[in-house]
């Protein structure tokens, strides 16, 4: 089990934009989490995070680096395997299966359907865009 | 811990602090603070786990900017732009930024291809391909080559540095602006003001290249500055005048009882990086000390002061070094070229080439394993060498790199 100073971490998408969208940023109000809700959040910073900038030097994965990309199918597969694999390290997630779609616009949606080992599963939701990363609320945590 | 100098000196790294910080939430010295006996298992990309990560980071950038302060007080130990700033504040000392070397490169029309009208701007040339390259002088000058005949390019070295000093004979490649059938060299006179052109007009605007003022030459000058301090000029007081005098004044040499009949003069021999400086240099320091030879501002009116340059002695580098194919490259051998002309600085007006030493530098860029020098048929020196007391070292490359 993930270990934090009295069970608890602190959330970091505690914020959300004038859309409903969260915003990334360390809750200022120091909001408690835990749980599965904690487990979420991992997995989120996990994908938002680039590679060798926590001294664990497998933690990360910078899905900001597909900004304004032009994915081909092959391209999307991979995105799709790298944000599985990538989820599957945070302790407490059984799996994580992921669809990676991108519109005409270039907008990448990703939704990644998170199996806890509760055996529920829980969808996080983020779209990618010139306007960068953004993350639908997480419903029902 | 009590903070000394050498505890300044030696920050500790992200991975040290952090364990640190850990031990003190784990162990924390005030037995009424909680103590988080779990911290080092709290959970990567957690806030807790990553706040250490940030606390111990900023330490070890705080403690690395504590080495700057405390060594860039010391001159022993400042480097850098601290130094710059030590000895310019205390002792009034500027860090040369180096020279460009700025000459002129003979063409000839050996095919007698000509009238060839260029350029002068159009035009570089280098030692050997991919070699130091000098550029030609972008003024609007417009040059003609006649048929089978000669012209003087006026030309600058793509970069500062005393490596742009040449042996005459050596700037034979075209770079750049490839004219058919016309060769191009550097004479013995390149980089003398005054030599007639081919052309028509003289040589004008020769410059020597330096290579900026290294940290140890700026510790050296700053410490025989003391010696102008002194009445009766001491040994010290001569060199600080003669390195403050051109910037390509590396090495320097004090000497008296020279002549027995002449016990008040001073002869003050002068060096550069690549060897025996030129008379514009040599009139430098002899302007900076003595005017007059005699007398001055500086030195005791019964005192004679003479600057001359040393003499080279060429010492030849030869030898066949068998190297891994893999790392046969064209920067390998630059690199051992380079540690050789730093090690060619180091040997003082009068010193020791030591033989042994020669073929160390050598094989220093191949550390000590067997895997990237794999062997060496050494020629040249083999016997150690002896500088008179006016003589400096030039080295002559000769090596060959065999892949094997």
């Amino acid at each position: 089990m993930a270990s934090y100073p009295n069970n608890v971490d602190f959330s970091t998408f505690a914020g959300r934009d004038s859309a409903g969208f969260y915003q990334a940023d360390l809750d200022p109000n120091f909001t408690k989490i835990s749980g599965n809700r904690a487990i979420l959040e991992h997995v989120a910073r996990r994908i938002m995070t680039p590679l060798g900038s926590m001294q664990d030097d497998e933690y990360g994965f910078d899905l900001r680096s597909y900004y304004n990309a032009n994915l081909s199918r092959l391209d999307l597969m991979r995105l799709k395997s790298a944000i599985e694999t990538e989820a599957g390290k945070v302790e407490g997630v059984e799996n994580a299966d992921v669809s990676a779609v991108q519109d005409s616009a270039g907008v990448v949606q990703i939704e990644i359907s998170v199996t806890l080992a509760d055996e529920e599963t829980y969808p996080l939701v983020f779209s990618l865009s010139s306007g960068g990363i953004k993350l639908l609320p997480l419903l029902g945590v | 811990m009590p903070t000394t100098l050498e505890s300044l000196r030696t920050p500790r790294t992200v991975a040290e602090n952090k364990q640190a910080i850990y031990d003190r939430l784990m162990s924390p010295a005030d037995p009424n603070t909680p103590a988080f006996t779990q911290a080092m298992s709290w959970e990567t990309g957690s806030v807790p786990s990553a706040l250490v990560e940030v606390e111990s980071e900023a330490e070890t950038e705080y403690q690395e900017a504590q080495k700057v302060v405390a060594e860039g007080n010391l001159l022993a130990l400042a480097e850098g732009d601290a130094l710059t700033a030590k000895v310019s504040e205390q002792w009034n000392i500027e860090r040369s930024a180096g020279r460009y070397t700025t000459a002129y490169a003979t063409l000839t029309d050996a095919a007698n291809a000509g009238p060839l009208t260029f350029s002068q701007g159009s035009v570089s040339f280098s030692v050997g391909q991919g070699g130091l390259t000098f550029d030609g002088v972008n003024d609007g000058t417009t040059l003609v080559l006649p048929r089978g005949g000669t012209v003087a390019v006026k030309v600058r070295s793509k970069e500062i540095g005393a490596s742009y000093i040449l042996a005459a004979g050596t700037l034979t490649f075209f770079a750049r602006g490839i004219l058919p059938g016309v060769t191009c060299t550097n004479l013995t006179t390149w980089l003398t003001d005054g030599t007639a052109m081919p052309q028509g007009g003289t040589q004008s605007g020769c410059q020597q290249g330096s290579s900026a003022t290294s940290d140890a030459d700026l510790r050296a000058q700053a410490i025989a500055q003391w010696g102008t301090l002194g009445t009766g000029s001491p040994a010290s007081a001569y060199e600080a005048w003669a390195r403050a005098s051109d910037p390509s004044i590396t090495k320097v040499s004090v000497l008296t009882n020279l002549d027995l009949l002449r016990p008040g003069r001073v002869d003050i021999l002068i060096a550069g990086d690549g060897g025996g400086l030129g008379a514009g240099v040599i009139l430098n320091a002899q302007n900076a000390i003595a005017p007059l030879t005699f007398g001055g501002s500086k030195i005791p009116e019964t005192a004679e002061a003479v600057v001359s340059s040393a003499s080279n002695v060429t010492v030849i580098v030869q030898g066949t070094i068998y190297v891994r194919s893999t790392y046969n490259t064209t920067a390998f051998q630059a690199n051992i070229a380079a540690d050789l002309l730093a090690h060619q600085k180091e040997i003082p007006i009068g010193g020791l080439v030591s033989w042994e030493r020669v073929l160390g530098v050598v094989q220093n860029r191949a550390g000590t394993g067997t895997g990237i020098i794999r062997n060496i048929d050494w020629t040249s020196p083999v016997v150690d060498l002896q500088m008179a007391y006016n003589q400096t070292t030039v080295f002559s490359l000769s090596l060959t790199f065999v892949s094997v």
